[in-house]
């Protein structure tokens, strides 16, 4: 079928008349639409396949066309004579034919791969998982469901190498295979989030109301991604077109332990446009290990969020508005101030992100796609006390400038690159440049307000001498207006020596720039005397990781096995430690500041198995440890590498006749070593015990899937705090021993209402 | 069906209306006991002086208006530091005015006034020969570190010489260290009052601070309090801490205190407070009442810690700190209940 057909017949020159005639019907065909013959997609079960891309070739000439399917599954175009057409739909196979009748219609055959197993992080192009240089981890709209989960957070608790720290006033923070979260790169749809109050960003703060997937890339993602994407990059990516005219949703969630949450979301389709609004607010009541106190250990946050999005498919070039906002408040209760117990401090937290982002992609003639983005982004956090008269609960702000604080940042981004992605050719390039101008205000910021300019240029190029191999190297050059930026290298290797499998290998190199805080704070006060050193240099890590997969399946059974190794060398670890070189006045606090100061070394394996039959039961084991040896300098002892297990097991079945879709969820956390750094600057081992987190949810679709019931109970091993043996617990330690982890056991029941047409 | 949509329907409205932040009132604590709030500001601004008899502030000031202190009693003739501004003084040794124009912080020779308000433990200490009610100076040249202004920054210190106290009267010369600004005042003693206070702005003046001293009994105010345990990686080799602390001290004229944790507050009589030891060291109640809680990020009163005050009058009364911060939440008004026992 390919290729045949009669390109050299030969053409004799017409008379005159029937010239003049053709020119006349060229622009009739230009003037009305051009749709005289058209392509008609379905899947097997006859359902139209809407917007698969179709690139139509006239096998006599030059001509070539690019269209789109409908809703109907229906392209129309204008080429005339024999053609040959290219139809390339994310969840079907490659269809190529030659044709030449007005109406064709074509079964397009699944391809087996999941949409969601599609990834775009870090890539060329978007391309399925399999196809990935990177091995890319990723989390579902289905799984999202089944975990019925609200905020990152709470999602990524049971995930593989990551682990969830709380604290009662920062939120939730996390570490991913070993290092922590301010060494992990946030995207929200490509977009560098900000507001990193402390190294990391709250992920309670980040919503997965209208998420489609979660991409997860382990290990450093620097050379295109930058500063903290050293031990990974997590890319939220949300819905950005839909496949029904008018798509609307209304969700409630009620969990016991004090959560209530309402969602609502609608979407609007036509003829390449989507416009799509999301809301909705969370409500947690806060909760205290002994009840009866008014300070407690979680506190109560409100949230408020909202997403507008509009997106425009111009042939093969897409273009999307995006911006979402979230308005958070949470309120630190004070206790009862002994001893007349009549008065209380309030801190009330007030957090606003709002991210903007514009982002055109697509192809760029035949064999290019590019993808260019520009976006704003604001994060600011407002401190507030309060003093409540307990007799009256009249609450009143204290008129006291000190009581009060107000961080923000501002965060501009350009991104832009062009990649070669012809899956043919022996060279394949990419290149870019990714601008990032970051600016931070508050009180404690040296002169108020510092920017951070980065400007930085990135190139790879993707050999493939034969087709099993395939050798990415890559490199990143910055100018940095604050520090000298590091030249960043990355080498990435995949060979497919069959169908099944995958081997991946990679050395990459990583950093993280110094925080403007670590840069420029300035916290000078009775108690304390810290700032910030502006001869930072960054912090960067050497990666190099081995990852294998294997994958298998038939028409009833499928099977993944992805072991993987790696081992990541840390340099340069900004610490806050004592500065001695500065002398300090007699009544003074101590000086304190930032210094390149520790290294560590982290090594780790997984083994990551899923087994499926058909569409249930799907067991996804996975289980590895990851092991951390710390110390300052060359000079000092070490700690040692303490290893540190943990399983994460995923389990699903739909009971066929009750049709109910049961998930059992469970987590188990090693002992861990969490070293920290003391006043006199000596590292020393803090072992937090292990534990486990187990949850359970079943839910059922009601009224001809209209509604979705779900329920539950979550951390069924009704975990709280976590103990640990050694170390201080801080600089201001409060004396106690373990660490919050969770809110013990809860039961949840939630409900989804879609609405279509 | 009808059941199941009342159960959506009572699932929605759950989470609609019941999700918002409920706290209930509790019922004040009735008590008989005065209240009393000193306002000091937040910036610690004021000396206040209390008298208990008559609850009232007799006088209050400002504490940057003033810099040395002058025993006024018949036989007195020690000479105090502002200890609320953080003051220092340094004898030089040297007897000639105008050698002495540099100075250096010196932890051996460098010394601040001590708490207790003794005056055997005063920074300038023993400046002559004493005989009968005058004084002859040794004629030594004394730096005074004048301490810390409202913004917290070092005001500029003066070089001193206590000419000598005769006909109840001190004679001072004082200058800048460069020679500049030299002038002499006369501090006349006034056996009413505990001390005489005088400003070392431009040619010296006269400050009324303390209100005579048989009508007040408590000092609110800020004070130099020594701490003799630094921490052990502190670089230098200081064995003392000295570091200002908002609290308060007794009237030098009699007043006495004791301190107590052992019974409660409420039930306190007379017949336990007849058991207490006294004390007329003018830090027996201090600043420690209170402490900073670094979790909290505000002062926390020791709820346990109470007092009993002999005052100048002779009468008993129990006291204990409820507060730190005024009904704005405002720190600086330390704020106490009160009630006589005697």
């Amino acid at each position: 079928m390919f290729f045949i057909g009669n390109r050299n017949a030969a053409y004799r020159t017409p008379p005159m008349l029937l010239r003049f005639c053709v020119f006349f019907l060229l622009l009739l065909t230009l003037f009305h639409a051009r749709a005289q013959r058209s392509i008609t997609l379905t899947d097997t079960a006859g359902k139209p396949v809407v917007d698969a891309y179709i690139v139509l070739y006239q096998l006599a000439g030059n001509g070539q066309e690019t269209v789109f399917t409908d809703n109907n599954g229906r392209a129309q175009y204008a080429l005339e004579g024999q053609v040959i057409i290219e139809a390339r739909h994310m969840q079907f196979d490659l269809l190529r034919d030659t044709l030449n009748q007005k109406e064709a219609k074509y079964t397009l055959r699944p391809n087996n791969i999941n949409l969601s197993e599609t990834v775009i992080t870090g890539q060329y192009m978007p391309v399925s998982q399999k196809q990935s240089l990177y091995p890319v981890q990723i989390i579902g709209a289905e799984k999202i469901e089944r975990r019925a989960v609200f905020n990152l957070s709470g999602l990524l608790s049971q995930e593989l190498n990551i682990r969830i720290t709380q604290d009662n006033v920062l939120g939730s923070g996390l570490s991913l295979m070993g290092l922590g979260g301010e060494q992990v790169k946030y995207l929200l749809d490509g977009v560098p989030l900000l507001g990193r109050m402390n190294g990391d960003i709250d992920l309670n703060q980040i919503n997965l109301i209208d998420v489609e997937r979660i991409e997860i890339i382990e290990g450093p993602v620097s050379v295109l991604y930058g500063t903290n994407a050293m031990g990974g990059v997590i890319n939220i990516i949300t819905r950005t077109t839909q496949q029904q005219k008018v798509h609307a949703s209304v969700g409630t969630y009620y969990e016991s332990v004090g959560n209530y949450n309402v969602d609502a979301s609608v979407g609007f389709y036509k003829k390449g446009h989507f416009l799509g609004l999301t809301g909705g607010r969370n409500f947690f009541d806060g909760f205290a290990l002994n009840s009866g106190q008014r300070d407690q250990d979680w506190n109560p946050r409100t949230q408020y969020f909202g997403a507008v999005k509009y997106g425009y498919q111009f042939k093969r070039v897409r273009v999307l508005l995006n911006s979402n906002i979230l308005s958070e408040t949470i309120s630190n209760k004070g206790n009862a101030r002994a001893p007349l117990y009549v008065s209380a401090f309030d801190d009330k937290y007030n957090t606003i992100r709002w991210n903007n982002s514009l982002s055109v992609s697509g192809d760029l003639a035949k064999k290019h796609y590019f993808n260019v983005m520009g976006a704003y982004s604001f994060f600011e956090r407002k401190k507030n006390t309060y003093r409540t008269d307990l007799t009256t609960l009249e609450s009143l702000l204290v008129a006291d400038t000190l009581a009060h604080d107000t961080s923000s940042f501002q965060g501009g981004l350009f991104r832009g690159y062009i990649s070669r992605k012809s899956d043919i050719g022996m060279f394949n390039y990419q290149v870019g440049t990714d601008i990032n101008i970051e600016s931070g205000t508050g009180r404690r910021i040296k002169d108020g307000v510092q920017t951070i300019q980065d400007y930085a240029v990135f190139a790879s190029l993707k050999f493939k001498p034969v087709a099993m191999l395939t050798i990415q190297p890559a490199l990143r050059w910055a100018y940095n207006s604050s520090f000298k930026a590091p030249i960043t290298p990355s080498l990435n290797i995949k060979i497919s020596p069959s169908e099944s499998w995958v081997v991946r290998l990679s050395y990459a190199r990583g950093f993280r720039s110094p925080a403007i805080k670590e840069l420029y704070l300035d916290f000078f006060d009775v108690n304390h005397n810290i700032y910030g050193n502006p001869d930072l240099k960054a912090e960067y890590s050497d990666n190099a990781m081995l990852s294998l997969a294997y994958e298998w399946q038939n028409e009833s059974h499928r099977i993944k096995f992805n072991p993987s190794f790696y081992y990541n060398a840390i340099r340069n670890d900004i610490e806050l430690v004592r500065d001695y070189d500065t002398t300090y006045d007699v009544g003074s606090a101590q000086p304190f500041t930032y210094s390149n100061f520790a290294s560590s070394q982290v090594m780790g394996a997984n083994v990551r198995f899923t087994y499926s039959y058909k569409k249930s039961p799907i067991v996804s084991v996975s289980s590895g440890f990851n092991s951390a040896n710390y110390h300052l300098d060359e000079n000092s002892a070490a700690t040692g590498f303490y290893f540190s297990p943990e399983v994460s097991i995923d389990a699903s079945y739909l009971i066929p006749k009750a049709l109910l879709n049961v998930s059992l969820f469970y987590k188990f956390n090693g002992k861990l070593n969490q070293p920290y750094l003391s006043a006199d600057a000596t590292i020393g081992a803090q072992l937090i015990e292990a534990y486990h987190l187990m949850d359970i949810t079943i839910s059922r679709k009601l009224w001809k899937d209209r509604f979705t019931l779900s329920a539950g109970a979550k951390n069924l091993l009704d975990v709280r705090q976590v103990y640990f043996t050694g170390g201080e617990g801080g600089v201001h330690s409060s004396g106690t021993n373990y660490i919050l982890m969770a809110w013990g056991r809860s039961y949840f029941v939630s409900l989804r209402f879609n609405f279509n047409s | 069906m009808y059941f199941t949509k009342s159960i959506f329907a009572l699932l929605f409205a759950l989470v609609f209306f019941s999700s918002c932040e409920k706290e209930e009132p509790i019922e004040p604590t009735p008590s008989k006991l005065e209240t009393m709030a000193i306002p000091m500001g937040s910036d610690y601004a004021k000396q206040c002086f209390f008298d208990l008899e008559t609850k009232t502030i007799v006088a209050q000031n400002d504490r940057w208006s003033w810099d040395l202190a002058f025993e006024s009693s018949a036989d007195g003739y020690h000479i105090f530091l502002n200890s609320a501004k953080l003051m220092y003084a340094k004898n030089t040794g040297k007897k000639n005015f105008n050698q002495v124009y540099s100075y250096s912080y010196d932890q051996r020779t460098s010394k601040y006034d001590m708490p207790s308000g003794n005056p055997d433990s005063t920074a300038i200490g023993e400046w002559g020969q004493k005989s009968a009610e005058s004084v002859s100076t040794y004629g030594d040249v004394y730096i005074i570190d004048r301490g810390m202004d409202r913004n917290n920054q070092p005001i500029p210190p003066k070089k001193m010489i206590v000419q000598g106290l005769s006909n109840n009267t001190y004679n001072i010369r004082f200058a800048d260290l460069d020679g500049s600004n030299e002038h002499e005042i006369a501090v006349p003693k006034n056996a009413d009052y505990n001390r005489i206070f005088l400003s070392l702005d431009g040619a010296g003046s006269l400050v009324q601070v303390e209100p005579a001293k048989d009508t007040w009994d408590l000092a609110f105010t800020m004070y130099t309090h020594i701490f003799y345990e630094a921490p052990s990686n502190i670089p230098l080799q200081v064995d003392t801490l000295p570091y200002l602390v908002n609290g308060v001290l007794l009237n030098q004229n009699g007043v006495m205190a004791a301190r107590d944790t052992s019974i409660d507050f409420d039930s306190l009589m007379i017949s336990d407070a007849d058991n207490f030891t006294y004390s007329d060291v003018a830090n027996t109640i201090g600043y420690d009442w209170k402490s900073f809680e670094f979790d909290e990020e505000n002062y926390v009163i020791d709820s346990k810690l109470h007092f009993v005050v002999k005052t100048v009058e002779g009468n008993v009364f129990k006291l204990r700190f409820t507060d730190f911060y005024d009904e704005q939440g405002i720190k600086g008004t330390p704020t106490f209940q009160f009630q006589q026992l005697k």
